[in-house]
């Protein structure tokens, strides 16, 4: 029921570096086949090297994750209408702390990836807001995995990718569901989540 | 008589008393009702229990099943009950009205059963035919039409509704090669292919439930979350063939 998580894994491993906010406009359908099929080629050469150390790989995908994508629209995404609630402080705190998360989380699967790993960019069409392109995962000795990219053109004009789904599953869907069902248990309160995600990043940096 | 009334009594108690509060919020209502899981309480517990006896039972079994069998028999086991579902999802394909997928399912369950030595090895999906796609009474019922229901967690068996617990019911009733093997008096095989079969699919949750426990905040929410969109993704059969595999362009 849950190989998608292998399948979301690959495709967060690209995603992550590269999910940007601050943009409420599809992209042009050719541009965003590009800037994933780019995405791709950038991410495997990158993290499919075997020789990185677990803090060099940490160190990368931080750099790439604070190079390509502005945290804002994926943090009011994933927190939804809590977004609105919280204070400006405690929004840019959330947004320190979701880059710190995705690193300690995301980071040590890097060590899973299989160089042989290839992504075939398939079609791309408008949907809403967003453009969805299409992708197929091949990694060896895995079935393929159908992979779906959410592009948007930012109000800076970069297109960038806003969600990810991996079998139908969206990651961005599945955090907010996550981190608000912790929120709506303690009145809507930040607090409770910060600390939550600090004991999580605490559990992950001792295991 | 009157220990029915007790035992419904004490449903009935327990149900209501494990019931969310209704917010009066208009947007925290808007979200407990799209959320759609007004037995959360309840099913919260019920989780508790399934990952008690996970950790006592199934985990640990799910663990030396896979350290203790080569790859290549643990994959010939489970092409096998792929194929003992064939003609399940054969009936499924057939009910929802997709020819295509159903004549896909037969010529898998034919050539697989022969070629592939009664399933062992998956001679269609590794040739480039087409791949394995399961398919359920309760995708079926969705079909059909039939609303899901609120989110439920089964003793035992986990995340579900009221329509996939009404699917799993028939199949439990009703699968053809559970018939035809009772039919031979092979009772026997139908309680070895559960126990096999449960054993192979938490064997294969193995990691991805670690991952989850480890990555989520709540792993009640983001299993109910994933489960929901799954189940979505499967009733609309959104998955693909092989030869859809390489027909556009690739970078």
């Amino acid at each position: 029921m849950l190989t998608f998580l292998y399948r979301m894994t690959a495709a967060l491993i690209l995603v992550a570096a590269f999910a940007h906010p601050v943009a409420v406009t599809a992209a042009e359908p050719p541009v965003a086949k590009e800037l994933i099929a780019t995405l791709a080629t950038d991410a495997m050469q990158t993290f499919g090297v075997k020789t990185l150390s677990a803090d060099e790989r940490s160190t990368l995908f931080r750099d790439r994750l604070l190079r390509y994508s502005s945290t804002k629209l994926v943090s009011a995404d994933i927190l939804g209408r809590y977004w609105g609630r919280f204070t400006d402080g405690e929004r840019a705190e959330f947004e320190g702390l979701l880059v710190d998360y995705v690193v300690a989380i995301w980071s040590g699967r890097l060590a899973d990836v299989d160089p042989g790993t290839k992504v075939n960019v398939q079609d791309a069409e408008v949907v809403g807001d967003k453009v969805v392109v299409h992708s197929v995962v091949f990694a060896p000795d895995e079935p393929p995995a159908p992979v779906d990219w959410y592009v948007v053109t930012a109000d800076t004009g970069a297109n960038v990718v806003v969600d990810v789904q991996a079998d139908g599953v969206s990651l961005i869907k599945t955090m907010r569901e996550d981190f608000t069902a912790l929120l709506r248990a303690n009145g809507g309160h930040a607090a409770p989540l910060f600390d939550a995600m600090r004991k999580k990043m605490a559990q992950r940096a001792g295991s | 008589m009157r220990l029915f009334t007790c035992v419904l009594a004490v449903a009935v108690t327990t149900l209501v008393s494990g019931c969310a509060t209704v917010p009066t919020d208009p947007e925290d209502r808007a979200e407990y009702e799209a959320l759609n899981d007004p037995l959360e309480p309840t099913n919260r517990t019920v989780m508790d229990f399934n990952l008690a006896l996970d950790d006592a039972v199934l985990r640990p079994v799910a663990r030396g099943y896979r350290s203790g069998l080569p790859d290549e028999v643990q994959h010939g086991i489970h092409n096998v009950l792929n194929n003992l579902r064939s003609p399940l999802i054969f009936a499924n394909d057939t009910l929802q009205g997709s020819p295509n997928r159903a004549g896909d399912t037969l010529i898998r369950f034919m050539i697989n059963s022969t070629m592939g030595v009664f399933g062992i090895f998956d001679v269609v999906g590794d040739t480039g035919g087409p791949r394995y796609h399961g398919e359920d009474f309760g995708q079926t019922l969705a079909v059909w039409g039939v609303g899901e229901g609120p989110y439920l967690v089964l003793p035992f068996f986990g995340p579900s509704n009221p329509r996939d617990t009404v699917g799993l019911g028939v199949e439990f009733l009703a699968d053809p090669a559970d018939l035809a093997l009772v039919n031979q008096s092979l009772e026997w095989a139908v309680w070895t292919r559960t126990g096999v079969g449960v054993g192979d699919e938490r064997a294969e949750l193995l990691d991805p439930i670690d991952d989850l426990k480890r990555n989520s905040l709540d792993f009640y929410a983001a299993v109910r979350s994933i489960y929901r969109q799954r189940r979505a993704n499967e009733i609309a059969n959104r998955d693909m063939k092989a030869s859809d595999l390489y027909k556009k362009e690739s970078h």
